[in-house]
C-alpha cells in the first residue's frame, strides 16, 4: 500500500484526492489521503453489506435502553 | 478491586444527557483519560455530546457514557467537489469497572448503532466512525465482529456504513 499522500501532478488518471474533514468546533481542515485510502472510504460509503451474523446476533439479544433526552 | 455484577443484575435502563447531577468523580472505567474527559470536559466539550447510562432517570451514578459528535467528509479532487457523507463520529464509550464483562458496552454500541441509523433518515449520514482511545479498545470493537473497517476521514478510524447497521434487523425471511 501506498504511503505517498500526494499524488503525481502530471496523471490525469490519478487526480489528488482529499478528504475534506469539518469538525463540530467549527475549524475544519483538509488532508490528502492515497487514493487507496479515498477509494476505501467510498466503497465503505457506497457499498451495501450484509450484517455479520455476530451483529445480528447481538441486535437480537441487546437491552433495550430508553433515551431520555431532558 | 471493583465487584461485578451479572448481566442479568444490571438495571441500567435510562440514557440521558451529561447535566451536572451526574456524579462524574466517582465513575471510573480504569482508563485515566476517559475518566479525565468525564471530570474535567464533558459538559463543555466542543468535541461533542455526551449521554450517561443511568439506572434511572433520576439517579447520579453513572454507570457507562457516550459522546457522540457529527462530522462532515466529503472525497475532493481536481475537477470537482462532491459531497461524500455525513458521519456520526463515537468519540467515546466508556463503563466503570463495576460493571464490566456485563455486556453493557455491546448493548450501547448497538444502541448507538440504532439511533444513528434512526437520525440518518432525517440527514446525510452515511457512516458511524469510531476512533479507538488505544490498541486494547480497538480489540474489542474489532473483536465485536460487527463489521467495522480502517478507513482515514482523515485520522485512521474504525467505520461502518448506515446502510449496513440497517440490515442488522432485517429478517433473513424472504
Amino acid at each position: 500500500m501506498s504511503t505517498t499522500k500526494t499524488r503525481p501532478s502530471n496523471s490525469s488518471q490519478t487526480s489528488t484526492n482529499l478528504v475534506a474533514h469539518a469538525v463540530s468546533g467549527g475549524t475544519s481542515q483538509k488532508v490528502r489521503v492515497t487514493d487507496e485510502q479515498a477509494a476505501s472510504l467510498c466503497n465503505l460509503v457506497n457499498a451495501a453489506k450484509p450484517a455479520t451474523p455476530e451483529l445480528r446476533a447481538a441486535a437480537a439479544r441487546a437491552r433495550q435502553f430508553k433515551f431520555v433526552a431532558r | 478491586m471493583a465487584e461485578h455484577l451479572n448481566r442479568s443484575k444490571v438495571t441500567a435502563s435510562t440514557i440521558v444527557p451529561l447535566n451536572k447531577i451526574h456524579d462524574r468523580k466517582s465513575f471510573d472505567c480504569g482508563k485515566p483519560p476517559l475518566n479525565d474527559f468525564l471530570v474535567n470536559r464533558a459538559l463543555n466539550s466542543p468535541l461533542g455530546s455526551t449521554y450517561v447510562l443511568v439506572s434511572d432517570p433520576e439517579s447520579s451514578e453513572i454507570i457507562a457514557y457516550l459522546t457522540l459528535a457529527p462530522d462532515i467528509i466529503s472525497i475532493l479532487n481536481n475537477q470537482s467537489t462532491k459531497s461524500l457523507a455525513g458521519v456520526i463520529k463515537l468519540e467515546y464509550l466508556a463503563v466503570d469497572l463495576k460493571y464490566k464483562s456485563t455486556g453493557i458496552g455491546t448493548d450501547l454500541l448497538i444502541f448507538i448503532m440504532r439511533e444513528v441509523a434512526a437520525y440518518s433518515n432525517i440527514s446525510s449520514v452515511r457512516l458511524l466512525a469510531i476512533e479507538p482511545l488505544d490498541k486494547e479498545a480497538e480489540r474489542w470493537f474489532v473483536g465485536r465482529n460487527f463489521g467495522f473497517e480502517v478507513v482515514y476521514i482523515p485520522d485512521r478510524c474504525l467505520a461502518i456504513s448506515i446502510d449496513t447497521i440497517l440490515n442488522m434487523d432485517m429478517s433473513d425471511e424472504p
